[in-house]
């Protein structure tokens, strides 16, 4: 499912709108995910405080929004562009893909609750498309 | 499934005594229609679903929201045992309706941003979490009767 000019526009201008407060989504994303989908949580066993407001959540909340920024960057070629990225993930993080989707669900539910009015049916249609985008370039390296 | 603790119990009665039923099951099904294209398939009869903004204009798309969220009703006034109480509406989606069984999570899916840009903040992690585990037994029951 390609992205065409009007998706890609309709991306830019919700992630602008999302960049200042970009820090505050990334933690509700996470945390949100990982008390949704508790299954996730195994990823982060090495952290001693999964908590909300905790620093590890907050560091990595803001380093996943750095990610998908980066993305929205790189729009016109995902996979080229995530490269390292998804070597990331392939070889050392081994994060299963179908968290990816779960990932993105929350960072749709997030965006739905910052910007009700903003967060239109064909935003959200781009953005689903976008992120499922991101989602098989990052498991692009993985076999 | 089917166990409800006191917080997702109140939770679920709390968002749906705030949800307009005229309003939101179609806003959900209207979403549905724009972000899953695929689903347009079961409503040939629906008219103009040509763009989002006919979709999402559409008096018959509104309408059968409504009817959707009565459905939905149904689980909420019945939530010790919604397996029982869909078996018909199982056998009506599966026999008659024919509905690929994938598409009644991707409404719920909608529902969930429907409701979390109604809710705001209050659409906290633990609210979502018992808005979704309640649809998520709405969806396995309305799959049931699948054979």
């Amino acid at each position: 499912m390609s992205l065409s000019s009007k998706d890609k526009q309709l991306v830019k201008a919700m992630w602008a709108k999302a960049a200042p407060k970009a820090e505050e989504i990334g933690h509700d994303v996470l945390t949100r995910m990982l008390s949704v989908y508790p299954q996730t949580k195994t990823y982060f066993s090495h952290w001693p405080d999964l908590s909300y407001g905790s620093a590890p959540v907050r560091n990595h909340g803001r380093k996943v929004m750095g990610g998908v920024a980066e993305a929205v960057e790189k729009i016109d070629d995902l996979v080229g562009g995530l490269l390292t990225m998804s070597e990331l993930h392939a070889f050392q993080l081994r994060v299963d893909p179908a968290n990816f989707k779960i990932l993105a669900h929350n960072l749709l539910v997030v965006l739905a609750k910052t910007f009700p009015v903003d967060f239109t049916p064909e935003t959200h249609v781009a953005m689903d498309k976008f992120l499922a985008r991101v989602a098989l370039a990052l498991s692009d390296k993985y076999r | 499934m089917g166990h409800w603790t006191e917080f997702e119990r109140s939770t679920i009665q709390s968002i749906f005594s705030k949800l307009d039923y005229d309003v939101a099951g179609g806003k959900a099904l209207a979403r549905c229609l724009v972000v899953y294209p695929w689903t347009q398939r079961y409503f040939g009869n629906f008219g103009n679903l040509y763009n989002a903004a006919a979709i999402m204009g559409n008096p018959k798309v509104a309408a059968h929201g409504k009817v959707v969220l009565q459905g939905l009703d149904k689980a909420v006034k019945n939530m010790d045992n919604i397996k029982a109480a869909y078996k018909e509406l199982s056998v009506l989606h599966s026999e008659k309706l024919n509905v690929d069984p994938d598409n009644f999570k991707l409404l719920a899916d909608c529902l969930t941003i429907v409701v979390a840009a109604q809710m705001g903040a209050a659409f906290t992690a633990q609210v979502q979490a018992a808005f979704q585990k309640f649809l998520a037994v709405v969806v396995s029951s309305l799959c049931r009767q699948y054979y």
